[in-house]
């Protein structure tokens, strides 16, 4: 598979401080890959050199194999659509997205044709004449969207295209970039801080965090198998428990430790090894089985319901493991029929060996 | 609070400009002052050549004003909006407000040193070569227009910098990411997002210009007469119906170019 957009051993400083630090990666031509990572990571700043509004420091950027040093944003095969839209006030939606082929010079009848095409592709025929003032959030998303789209980039740059938007609306904009990017078949490049949002949509994810990028991989090696504390906890919800591990090599085989949490002592995968006798285990709220389908685990043990959460479809427990109370939060589906659990009430809880990872202590 | 400022505003400027009117129509035979009522200093005004050149005049220096400070005052602001280091900023902002610290008078016989034959500005030319005799640049049109553009300087580059601070940033770059070099930039997304302050300076320029008076008459030296000084003249003969006329005739080009200026506005919005 070719690749449009490489990035090698790129690093950015604003100042002294690295908004970029050492990243590559390369994203495969006609996919969609995302930029995860939380608020100040670096996200923009690469987004940003890639469409040429800011210069690395350090490496290289190519696209479609070729470098782009030294190239201006506006001679670059790629196409952005900012946060805020910036749609131009005084312009038509028709003329916003005639903008970029009129800069062309391409001729009267082929801008009004391909201008149609792309309002006809967001579905936003009958608003050609208004003014972006006159459209809601949603509408302007798609007119930013259509007026990157008609320059025919190789490389489709999102800056957090639907975080102004509510939730809902979101939601239903996921669906339609996710349609519009199969019917183009452009390469996105994707910015967010929602991995919900990076989950459902993306071809390969890589988390940053502080400057670098912790994990590169599809949404599910993400989920199931993040390669850093950081990356486990950042996507879905997950506990962080303190673990004493046991006497050097004692019950090590093929990626697997036995770990003790206040006496209650169980095998665990290995994803990161620590390098003293403590580490982190990381488990998902909803790998943690309660009460009957519990005790069919091969782990488990007792803890009392400290807490309730209502949250409509499921219910998060927060629970103390006994005897020592270490806290730990468990999500259980709601039917709508069974009362949930008592307060105080002692439960069973257990999990299966291959769902909770190891990380060091740092 | 809103009917003392009433009361103020029909005392201080509603009454006075009555009884202008009332002059207006009053009649000024052999230097006096006839309680006889004529249309004749309007008649005057409209079709006698001496006035017409003088409105025309009024008219011309103006719009040269204007649009010299325009062209002055654009770039200065474009400069003071890019200008990336805050200490820079504050000193361009110093130099252009600084026309108005000075008084008037001041600032006039600083403009008749610096243009004067045996100035500074005609020694450059000549020592350069550019001008074999000392060229006239002062006691004539020129040195009113260059020095009224001088002063109007703050009240042109600050509405138009403030119409530029507003344009979102983003908007530069998503011209640019679309492939659009500097100028087609700027000539399709600041200049046209910058046309409210170029609009609001040019109502400030063009009705100040008008209305200037202590300027036209020291750096005219007598030869620019302007309509201000011809009222000043007029007050002085007590020729109460020429100079409420005057008046009358700035008034109403003021409103006139006001009225054009927001239509131009409403439709560069629109
Ligand atoms: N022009 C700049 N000058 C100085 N520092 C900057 C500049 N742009 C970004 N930074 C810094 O670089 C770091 C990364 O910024 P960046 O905008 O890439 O973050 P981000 O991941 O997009 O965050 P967010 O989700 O909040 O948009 C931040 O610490 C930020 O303060
Ligand atoms: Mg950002």
């Amino acid at each position: 598979m070719t690749s449009d957009v490489e990035f090698r051993n790129v690093s950015k400083f604003f100042g002294t401080h690295a908004a970029v630090d050492n990243i590559s990666f390369s994203v495969p031509a006609g996919s969609f890959f995302s930029l995860l990572g939380p608020s100040g990571c670096g996200k923009s700043t690469t987004l940003r050199m890639t469409s040429g509004f800011e210069f690395p420091d350090r490496g290289d950027i190519l696209i479609a194999g070729e470098n782009m040093a030294g190239i201006a944003a506006y001679r670059r095969p790629t196409n952005m659509v900012f946060q805020r839209w910036a749609l131009f006030p005084h312009m038509t939606v028709f003329d916003n997205i005639a903008f970029g082929l009129s800069v062309e010079r391409q001729p009267r009848d082929i801008i009004r044709r391909r201008v149609g095409e792309a309002l006809e592709l967001v579905g936003l025929t009958q608003f050609a004449s208004r003014k972006p003032r006159q459209l809601s959030g949603g509408q302007m998303q798609r007119v930013a969207l259509a007026r990157a789209l008609v320059k025919r980039p190789k490389v489709l740059l999102l800056d957090e295209p639907l975080g102004a938007l509510d939730l809902k609306l979101r939601m239903q904009m996921q669906l339609e970039l996710k349609r519009i990017q199969r019917e183009v078949g452009t390469t996105f490049i994707y910015v967010t801080h929602d991995q919900g949002e990076a989950l459902t949509m993306s071809d390969q994810i890589a988390v940053m965090n502080n400057g670098r990028i912790d994990q590169l991989g599809s949404p599910q090696e993400i989920y199931d198998h993040p390669a850093t504390r950081f990356v486990a906890g950042f996507i879905g919800n997950a506990n962080l428990l303190p673990v004493q591990l046991a006497a050097e090599g004692a019950g090590r085989s093929a990626g697997m430790a036995t770990v003790s949490m206040g006496g209650f002592t169980f095998p665990t995968q290995i994803a990161q090894e620590p390098t003293g006798d403590k580490g982190w285990i990381v488990i998902r709220y909803e790998r943690i089985r309660v009460g009957d389908a519990a005790r069919a685990m091969p782990i488990r043990t007792q803890a009392r319901v400290r807490d309730a959460i209502f949250a409509g479809s499921t219910v998060h427990y927060v629970m103390a493991i006994e005897p020592a109370g270490t806290e730990i939060t468990v999500e259980t589906g709601h039917d709508g029929l069974s009362s949930p659990l008592m307060q105080g009430s002692l439960v069973d809880i257990g999990w299966e060996p291959g769902v909770t990872r190891l990380f060091g202590d740092v | 609070m809103l009917a003392p400022s009433l009361a103020l505003m029909l005392y201080a400027f509603v009454l006075p400009m009555l009884t202008f009117f009332e002059y207006s129509f009053y009649t000024f035979r052999r230097g006096k002052l006839l309680d006889e009522f004529s249309l004749t200093t309007y008649r005057r005004f409209l079709f006698d050549a001496y006035y017409q050149t003088i409105v025309l005049d009024t008219l011309w220096m103006a719009t040269l004003t204007t649009l010299l400070a325009l062209a002055i005052g654009y770039p200065l602001a474009f400069a003071l909006w890019r200008l990336e280091r805050p200490w820079m900023k504050r000193w361009l902002s110093l130099i252009i407000f600084s026309p108005i610290i000075v008084s008037v008078v001041v600032r006039s016989y600083g403009w008749i040193v610096l243009l004067a034959d045996q100035g500074p500005v005609n020694w450059i030319l000549k020592t350069s070569g550019l001008a074999a005799e000392p060229v006239t640049l002062v006691f004539n049109l020129v040195g009113v227009v260059l020095s009224l553009a001088h002063v109007f300087l703050p009240f042109v580059v600050f509405p138009i910098y403030s119409s530029m601070s507003r344009i979102d940033p983003a908007l530069r770059e998503a011209a640019m990411d679309l492939g659009a070099g500097w100028l087609r930039t700027f000539r399709s997304i600041t200049l046209p997002l910058t046309l409210p302050g170029v609009v609001a300076a040019v109502q400030i320029a063009f009705t100040l210009a008008l209305g200037a008076f202590v300027t036209p008459a020291m750096l005219g030296g007598g030869r620019v007469l302007v309509l201000p000084l011809q009222v000043y003249n007029a007050t002085a003969e007590i020729n109460w119906p020429v100079a409420a006329v005057g008046g009358l005739v700035l008034l109403v080009i003021a409103i006139i170019v006001v009225a054009l200026c927001n239509r131009l506005l409403k439709y560069s919005e629109a």
